[in-house]
């Protein structure tokens, strides 16, 4: 899996939806299974999936996949 | 009591919202303008209540008016709605400040009957904890005995408002005349955080699962000038979690206030001093003003001595008036002024009250009680055998010889609507017995490596 599929993949799972479900559009505030309990098993799974620890501002600006990639690449993990 | 008497603090700010403020002397205007779409008689409501301004005047429209109102979840699915309305017929139905008529009947309705809130929003029982006018105003009061809550104050609303809890925080800050910010952003979101700094939030309060969150993103590492106590209420907190917020609170000159509770106590029956909470992270401290506890051994005794544990029976003006299961429960009520918890406890020598365990079957997830014998009723409805373990982290399903164990599970985490990430299904080829021939949950916990803490 790539760096992308592996990102799908954490959203698919901490939204409890379809993997077909996600793309790079896919916001906090338009999607209601992403609330804060989805948002906290998110964190822990991308932690989890490219081995790194999120810091508060990254977690709470975390607001669409984009903005995930966005804050991944500041970890050196590359899309 | 404090909704009739909102117009007393006049040009104070009671709703922040978005670029909208109301006044005390607006919100009353508000609900004045609402009653006039109800004709006479005291009525029974549904308020799909949201956290913001209209849910609000919904409610203390129902208040002032003498209406009966039961609190519910706007995301509440169809089926629980449609049960509820069956056994409550209710005359009117509101959603967003919209009237609707429903049942024509007059009802027959006990006169101190005021407030209807569910025990849980997750198995969709029709049971409900009924409240009185009197339940509702002395818990205020006592609530704002205790917590330092200020004429001037702003608070944020972090908690459902058809949760006793969040409600209480509403009530509480009404009933001084202080102010509520209410947000569509959650604690997670950068915007909320700005919002707390910009409109100056002097509190916050917290179930065990937001506090998770918070200490997980750090929040004490964000510039929160104005906050000047927190408060953790609606399950139990890891000791270590209250013991870090605490020096958290002491480092920073806040006070966390540590508090215990049940919708059957209105919200609040017990707090803990901030100055102890470090030293007795594991306490829910004592009853609050007018309040007292008492604990009873199995043999229905009263317990006199620190440290053996009965069962915590809680006596004070804001135990419910009874459950109801359908409007029939609803004509009258014999309430005597004392709750039992179903809460497992003792007290020290300084008097200090400690939470052992649960009488019943109980776990609670994300803040709301789970019925352990409901989810295998909810299995054995349709022909499937289940045991339901768990603790407040997990719930366990254990089932015998099922082969689509991930189906059931996902079936299960959409009719408690909650995460399936916190449900374990396993399937065994029979359920362990304890010596009496009882299902074993304890070993079914250890099984899939659970303990009960």
């Amino acid at each position: 899996m790539n760096s992308a599929e592996t990102l799908y993949q954490a959203f698919a799972s901490s939204l409890d939806v379809d993997l077909s479900e996600i793309n790079d559009d896919l916001a906090y505030n338009s999607f209601p299974k992403w609330d804060s309990t989805a948002h906290m098993i998110l964190v822990a799974e991308i932690e989890a999936q490219f081995d790194i620890m999120l810091d508060t501002d990254d977690i709470i600006d975390m607001s669409s996949v984009a903005k995930a990639k966005e804050i991944l690449s500041k970890y050196e993990v590359s899309f | 009591m404090f909704w009739s008497e909102l117009e007393s603090f006049q040009d104070n700010v009671a709703v922040i919202e978005g670029q909208h403020t109301l006044t005390y002397a607006e919100l009353a205007g508000r609900c004045d303008e609402l009653a006039t779409q109800f004709d006479g008689g005291k009525k029974l409501v549904f308020v799909f209540v949201s956290n913001n301004s209209n849910g609000l005047v919904a409610y203390l429209t129902c208040l002032r008016e003498g209406h009966v109102c039961m609190m519910l979840d706007p995301d509440l699915d169809n089926a629980k709605v449609e049960a509820l309305l069956t056994a409550y017929q209710p005359n009117v139905i509101i959603r967003n400040l919209n009237v609707e008529k429903y049942a024509n009947t007059k009802h027959t309705i006990d006169n101190k009957l005021a407030l209807l809130l569910s025990t849980s929003g997750t198995t969709g029982s029709a049971k409900q904890v009924s409240l009185s006018y009197n339940n509702i105003q002395s818990n205020a009061d006592a609530i704002c005995d205790y917590l330092p809550i200020r004429k001037t104050d702003k608070t944020v609303s972090t908690l459902p408002l058809f949760y006793s809890y969040g409600l209480s925080v509403i009530n509480s800050h009404l009933n001084r005349g202080a102010a509520i910010l209410f947000t569509q952003y959650s604690m997670i979101n950068r915007e909320f955080w700005q919002l707390f700094e910009s409109e100056q939030i002097n509190s916050f309060a917290g179930v065990p699962h937001i506090y998770d969150m918070l200490l997980r993103i750090k929040f004490t590492e964000l510039p929160l000038n104005t906050l000047r106590y927190f408060t953790q209420a609606g399950g139990r907190l890891a000791e270590n979690k209250v013991r870090s917020l605490a020096e958290y609170a002491l480092d920073t000159g806040k006070q966390f206030f540590v508090m215990y509770g049940q919708t059957e106590a209105t919200a609040r029956m017990s707090y803990l001093e901030p100055e102890l909470v470090k030293i007795h992270p594991d306490s829910i401290g004592k009853a609050i003003p007018k309040g007292k506890f008492e604990l009873l051994d199995s043999a229905g005794k009263q317990i006199t001595k620190p440290g053996e544990v009965g069962e915590i029976i809680y006596v004070g003006p804001n135990a419910m008036l009874g459950y109801a299961n359908s409007k029939e429960d609803l004509v009258h009520f014999h309430g005597d002024g004392s709750l039992a918890t179903g809460d497992l406890g003792y007290f020290d020598k300084q008097g200090l009250h400690y939470i052992v365990g649960r009488k019943k079957r109980m776990i609670k997830l994300f803040g709301n009680r789970l019925n352990l014998d409901e989810v295998e009723q909810y299995f054995n409805r349709q022909g499937i055998e289940a045991a339901s373990t768990g603790n407040d982290q997990k719930l366990v399903v254990a089932f015998i010889n099922e082969l689509d164990i991930s189906s059931l599970k996902q079936k299960l985490s959409q009719y408690l609507n909650i995460h399936s990430s916190v449900i374990i299904a396993v399937s065994l080829s029979e359920f362990p017995l304890t010596a009496n021939g009882k299902k074993d949950y304890a070993a079914i916990l250890s099984q899939v490596g659970l303990s009960h803490d």
